[in-house]
């Protein structure tokens, strides 16, 4: 079944869909992947630029034929322009070596080639050759893409009905709504499962695997550049690598590569979206009258994606100008007119309030932390007739019960109680909001201040914790500024994840697909992390 | 799971494990509700003896125990409101729930009947609830940040 499901993706694939898997295969054939580009305009005739176990290096140029033939025309046309850089333009990347020698260079196509084409090609491999050009122009057709892809699918290929049909189901979405999050961590859960250490070929094989189960689960959400989930899916996907290097203590080094790829993933689909975002004129889709109703819901989340991508951006290098200053005016625009539907909403405020303390915003950031402080304080308090759930209700669990569909009524009382308002005490003390805070503490007295500490990074790192502790602090009556000071001080260690030190975005991003995660300490750790600029630069 | 209270004291529970069996016979098969059923209300009894017996266990932590050696009445009831604190919402108290076995129900129901048109009780109540005011007064000014 699974090799049908293959071919029939490969079939309907872009280019940007077989990428990842690709990228793993040539990992688990010993290759190392230097460069996967996110098809933008700098791609230079390049996707992908790997290194082979003797140093040479390999660049492929991915092609979708949609199973269809390469005509001779089409050649002509489309790939022969693309194969001059492919041979002549030398790789840059800081980590090929100086004077590297690029030995092949390969048109990787999800389709097969005419006989005239291939003819072609084999005459300009010997023009090559007598000009003493010693790279080759091979190609990787349709028959040979498939095997590379099911060779390693075989051992890890959901076998049990069970798991089948969740793949079937995450295969077959229509790709146009939200991401199912817990079913795609289902399947990465039970392929990176061993009861002990993988060898290095399993390791290869089963990180190969994931990636191409992510892949097919999130094509027709690709198809549909439902940015969103598809952001979300690779999430899913780099918390289970990074799970799974936590449970068998692989360095970031030994697994850096697949790291790279699943972050390259997500910061595309981040990409799409602020393009999108900067494109588009209105914020509603379809019915202008039905979305404008809900808009104020999914205000935060376009606010705090644009966000995320600008940090993250930011961190690469990667800003560019006319979308920076649309995807800025639009935030500035915008933070004023939020409303939350629950507390899952917390890590796009928190993204919201790194681009704000990042961008040198200091009064937007005051201001953003009261007015989440005062929704919530508001929505969870006594008078209020819909409390925001706690962030283990998803954004459409929320709207559902908010607009009283039928059996999808939240049972469970919030009243005085939050998860999301000790992390923002604790960003207000932060911020020296002694004053702010002092306005407040009589109500703030009369929450219950919840929290999932999760009892080790294995479980910080799981969708489902299976160990931590669940907590509920009482805040004293009377509190003193200096008490709090010390409190908010200790926290910020980040749960003591390397990964998270190099690239604090992802953490940020992470918390996306598992609101549940965001604490005190992770969001100080996240505040701290993401400095506003000095004082003379601030824009 | 835990909890940090205002006063510093912090409390760890665990999970209890509950369990009750069902045995359904073949000739219930086509209707097995009954059988479940019993399950349902073997399990519901021993959550609420489970709760019972957590709120008892965290009272004797506390000094806001009355023994009324057997004997339920009204006094037990002033004693009771003594010891706890009452908060106010929009001018009215919020009273607490009253929770008492089965054997006690008909006699306490009954002390509260009479009660109600007692006016000696019917005062010292109306000054027990004065004092809890201003004690939840006093409280309520005691919420602030200070340096």
């Amino acid at each position: 079944m699974i090799e049908r499901v293959v071919e029939n993706w490969l079939i309907n694939a872009g280019e940007r869909s077989y990428q990842i898997p690709f990228c793993q295969s040539l990992l688990s054939r010993g290759q190392k992947v230097l460069h996967s580009t996110r098809h933008c305009a700098m791609e230079m005739g390049k996707d992908i630029i790997a290194q082979d176990s003797e140093g040479h290096i390999h660049v492929y140029q991915l092609k979708s034929l949609k199973g269809g033939r390469l005509t001779q025309s089409a050649y002509r046309s489309d790939i022969a322009p693309q194969l001059h850089p492919l041979i002549l333009g030398k790789p840059v990347h800081p980590s090929i070596p100086e004077g590297a020698r690029v030995k092949a260079a390969y048109i990787v196509m999800s389709g097969y080639i005419n006989e005239e084409v291939s003819r072609e090609i084999d005459d300009l491999n010997r023009t090559l050759a007598e000009n003493n050009i010693q790279t080759t122009i091979k190609t990787i057709t349709f028959g040979e893409l498939l095997q590379l892809f099911i060779q390693n699918l075989h051992r890890f290929a959901p076998a049990d009905p069970g798991q089948a049909k969740i793949f079937l189901e995450l295969f077959l979405a229509d790709g146009k709504g939200a991401f199912p999050k817990d079913k795609l961590w289902r399947l990465l859960d039970s392929i990176l499962h061993f009861e002990k250490r993988p060898s290095k070929t399993e390791l290869g094989e089963a990180l190969s695997s994931s990636a191409l189960i992510s892949s097919l689960a999130l094509s027709n959400f690709q198809q549909n550049e439902n940015w969103f989930a598809e952001f979300e899916g690779w999430s899913v996907y780099l918390v289970a690598l990074l799970r799974f290097a936590d449970v068998w203590t692989l360095s970031d080094d030994e697994i850096s590569v697949e790291l790279d790829i699943a972050l390259a993933a997500m910061f595309g689909a981040l990409e799409g979206l602020a393009k999108e975002l900067c494109s588009r004129e209105a914020l509603f889709e379809g019915n202008a009258l039905a979305d404008s109703v809900i808009l104020n819901f999914k205000r935060p989340i376009m606010l705090g994606m644009a966000s995320l991508y600008l940090i993250w951006a930011e961190r690469l290098n990667v800003l560019p100008k006319d979308h920076t200053e649309k995807l800025i005016k639009f935030i500035r625009e915008q933070y004023g007119k939020i409303s939350f539907w629950g507390e899952s909403a917390g890590p796009y405020i928190l993204a919201n309030l790194l681009f704000m303390r990042r961008a040198g915003y200091d009064n937007m950031v005051g201001k953003f932390l009261c007015e989440v402080m005062d929704q919530i304080l508001t929505r969870n308090g006594r008078h209020s007739q819909f409390p925001m759930p706690s962030p283990y209700y998803g954004f459409e669990e929320c709207l559902l019960s908010l607009a009283g569909a039928p059996d999808q009524t939240i049972e469970d009382d919030f009243t005085h109680s939050s998860f999301l308002l000790e992390p923002i005490l604790h960003l207000m003390v932060e911020s020296g909001m002694r004053d702010e805070l002092a306005a407040r503490w009589a109500l703030i007295t009369h929450f219950s201040l919840r929290s999932f500490i999760p009892s080790s990074s294995y479980d910080f790192l799981s969708f489902r914790a299976k160990h931590g502790n669940n907590m509920t602090r009482i805040p004293k009556m009377t509190e003193s500024w200096a008490a709090l000071n010390e409190a908010t001080s200790k926290l910020g260690d980040g749960r003591k994840i390397d990964f998270f030190n190099k690239h604090p975005y992802a953490l940020a991003a992470l918390l996306v697909a598992m609101p549940q995660r965001l604490d005190s300490d992770v969001g100080v750790y996240l505040f701290r992390s993401f400095d506003p600029p000095p004082k003379e630069a601030t824009p | 799971m835990s909890v940090l209270r205002e006063d510093g004291t912090y409390d760890e529970s665990k999970l209890s494990k509950m369990e009750a069996t069902s045995i359904i016979q073949k000739e219930q098969l086509a209707n097995p509700n009954v059988a479940i059923g019993e399950t349902i209300e073997a399990l519901s009894e021993q959550m609420a003896n489970q709760q019972v017996k957590i709120i008892i266990g965290e009272l004797e932590k506390t000094p806001n125990q009355v023994d009324s050696r057997g004997k339920f009445t009204i006094e037990t009831v002033f004693e009771a409101l003594e010891k706890i604190r009452i908060d106010f919402v929009d001018g009215q108290a919020s009273m607490p729930q009253l929770v008492v076995s089965p054997q006690l129900f008909a006699s306490a129901r009954d002390i509260f009947i009479v009660s109600e048109n007692d006016p000696e009780i019917k005062k010292r109540f109306d000054e027990l609830m004065e004092r809890k005011r201003r004690e939840w007064l006093d409280r309520e000014s005691s919420r602030k940040l200070v340096d």
